[in-house]
This record gives structure tokens, sequence and C-alpha cells, in this order.
């Protein structure tokens, strides 16, 4: 009785702090491995460091050894490769964002369609909730980048997710850039109609909406101002 | 004999004798700064100022950095913004962003 309870404290003892061996890591993660003994610190240690890994498939693996700092090791490897312009394929970095919406936002973001009917399915498709705010964005960049009359037709004759919002931006260039006139019909249609008015009676209002750098623009503001969530 | 018999099974069943002393106590250092980590981790969102004061004293960045973003990814939600922000406001530079970001952005909040 009295060893087996000595050996069930020996056992413990030995154990203290410490999980099951991880599998062996690059020498990349060797600043981790005294956290060994700490499994939250060296999981979130692997976290930092996993973002440093250039190859997707051992990036891949090493955030699945980040325990709950996994979606923060995703997040990272993701902002890694659109801050130094590694070439990474869109597809590749939305997939390793995995359902994490708000890294697709960046990676979106980062690396717009340069088509914006394009840009805005993406949006659509990839953002769930976010996704209007993402449609927004391709939109204000479209309008500074100074669309022509064909090029608003284009947008105009369109069906996309998010009607409302390209009808207000499409009012906007009617508007501000006085370029093309208000086309389409149904929820974009009268969305270009009103913001086109609008702004024709406040043309303050245009001044707006080139001071604000497209990814730093809330849902708040733009023209419109919102909609399309309900849509 | 009979003492260490006594010794050892005296131990809690974690096997972790260091936990029975405050992080304090220990001279300063990594394993001061991981026993800082588990006593952060084991406190409530009531204890938001106690996890202020435990990570700031927390040496090693990465530690103190697993310690506050473990501590808010579970209690976040549960504590006011300031407080939250000032945990934040413990990380390294390139945690900070992130961590504004993840719990206080309005877009992500909505």
């Amino acid at each position: 009785m009295l060893s087996r309870a000595l050996l069930a404290s020996l056992a413990a003892l030995a154990s203290c702090g410490s999980e099951p061996e991880p599998e062996p890591l690059s020498s990349d993660f060797e600043p981790c491995l005294q956290y060994r003994d700490t499994e939250g610190v060296y999981q979130y240690c692997i976290a930092r460091y996993a973002p440093e890994i250039a190859d997707v498939r051992q990036a891949e693996r090493s955030c699945g050894m980040a325990g709950a700092w996994e979606k923060r090791c995703r997040r990272h490897w993701v902002s890694r490769r659109l801050e130094h312009g590694s070439g990474t394929p869109v597809s590749t970095l939305l997939e390793f964002c995995a359902d994490d919406a708000d890294c697709a936002f960046e990676v979106l973001d980062a690396r717009p369609a340069s088509d914006v009917l394009l840009q805005i399915e993406r949006c659509g498709s990839h953002l769930g909730q976010l996704g209007r705010d993402c449609a927004r964005h391709a939109l204000q960049r479209w309008y500074l980048a100074g669309p022509d009359a064909d090029e608003l037709q284009r947008v105009a004759q369109s069906v996309s997710s998010y009607p409302r919002a390209v009808g207000s931006w499409l009012g906007a260039c009617v508007a501000c850039l006085e370029v093309g006139r208000c086309g389409g019909d149904g929820p974009a249609r009268k969305s270009c109609d009103r913001e086109a008015r609008r702004l024709t009676n406040k043309p303050e209002g245009c001044q707006r909406l080139l001071k604000r750098p497209a990814a730093q623009v809330p849902a708040s503001t733009g023209p419109g101002g919102g909609g399309d969530a309900a849509l | 004999m009979r003492f260490i018999f006594a010794s050892i099974l005296s131990l809690p069943l974690s096997g972790c004798p260091a936990g029975a002393q405050p992080c304090s106590a220990l001279p300063p250092g990594l394993e001061r700064d991981k026993c800082g980590y588990r006593e952060v981790m084991v406190l409530g969102p009531e204890a938001a100022e106690q996890v202020l004061a435990k990570a700031a004293d927390i040496a090693d960045p990465i530690v103190r950095n697993a310690a506050v973003t473990g501590w808010l990814s579970q209690h976040a939600d549960r504590i006011a913004d300031e407080q939250g922000k000032q945990l934040c406001g413990l990380l390294d530079e390139k945690e900070r962003g992130y961590c504004f970001r993840e719990h206080y952005s309005p877009h992500l909040r909505r």
C-alpha cells in the first residue's frame, strides 16, 4: 500500500509541469526549447516563430502545434507573407487563414483583384459578415482610381452581393467625378440615384471620400453608410 | 527513512512543489517568469487588476506575451475595455497591434 502510494507520488513528481514529448521541431524553434516544460508558453513560442518559416507545409504543421495560439500563428504567417511581398498566391494565403475571416480580409485588402467585381465576389465568398466592409474598401479603391463611363456602366450592370454599396459608390462617381450616370436597375440603381442626389446637394461630401485611405474606412463611413447587411 | 517517505507523500498529487510558494519568492529569472505565467492563467475575469500587476512583473517577453494573450483569449469579453487595452499595452510591439485589433476593433465586435 505504502509502496504504491510512493510510486504514484514519484511518478507525479517526475512529470511535474511536463507534457508528452512533442514531435521534434526544426532549428527555427530552438529559442522555444527553454519553455518546453510550460506547455502554454511553449505553444505561444511556436506560434511566434512559425511565421518565419517560408515553406507552407512546414508552417502548417508548426502552427498545428501551437495549441490555443494556432489561429494567431496562422494570422502572423499570412501577415508576414503579405509584408514581404512573398509572391505566395492569394489562394494559398486564404487557405492558410482557415476559418479566420479577419485574416482573409487582410489578404483580400492587401492583394485585391484588379477587377473590382471579382474583388467584391471574393469578399462575399470568403468573409461572411466582413464581406460588406471588404466590398466597400474595394469600391473606394475603384473610385479613387477614377473609373471612366464605360467602366461605370459595366459595374452598374453587374449583379453583386452588395448592390447598395455598389450603387452608393456609383452615385459618388456620378456626382463627384462627374462621370457617366446611374444605370442598371434594382437596389443598386436606387442607391446610386440617392447618393448622387445627396452629393450633388452637398458637394463637400466628395472631399471626405478622397481623404480616407481605403483600408481605414470604418463601415459607418463612405457613401451610403449601410444597408447591404440586410440583403 | 520514514522522514523521506513522509516528505514525498506530502507532495501534492500534481507533483509541482514550486506551486506552493508565491512566484515573487523565487529569484528573478525564467523559472520565476514561468511561475508567473501559471499564476496568471488560473485567475478569473474578476482579477484583471492582479493580472496586470503579475504580467508586468514577468520579464521574459515570450512568457509575458503568452500570459497576457492566453488570459485575454479566455476573459477579454468579460473585463472592462480599459483594462483589456492596458493588458494589450504590456505586449511587445509586434503583438500589441494584433491584440488591439483582435479584441477591440469595431469591425470585429459588431
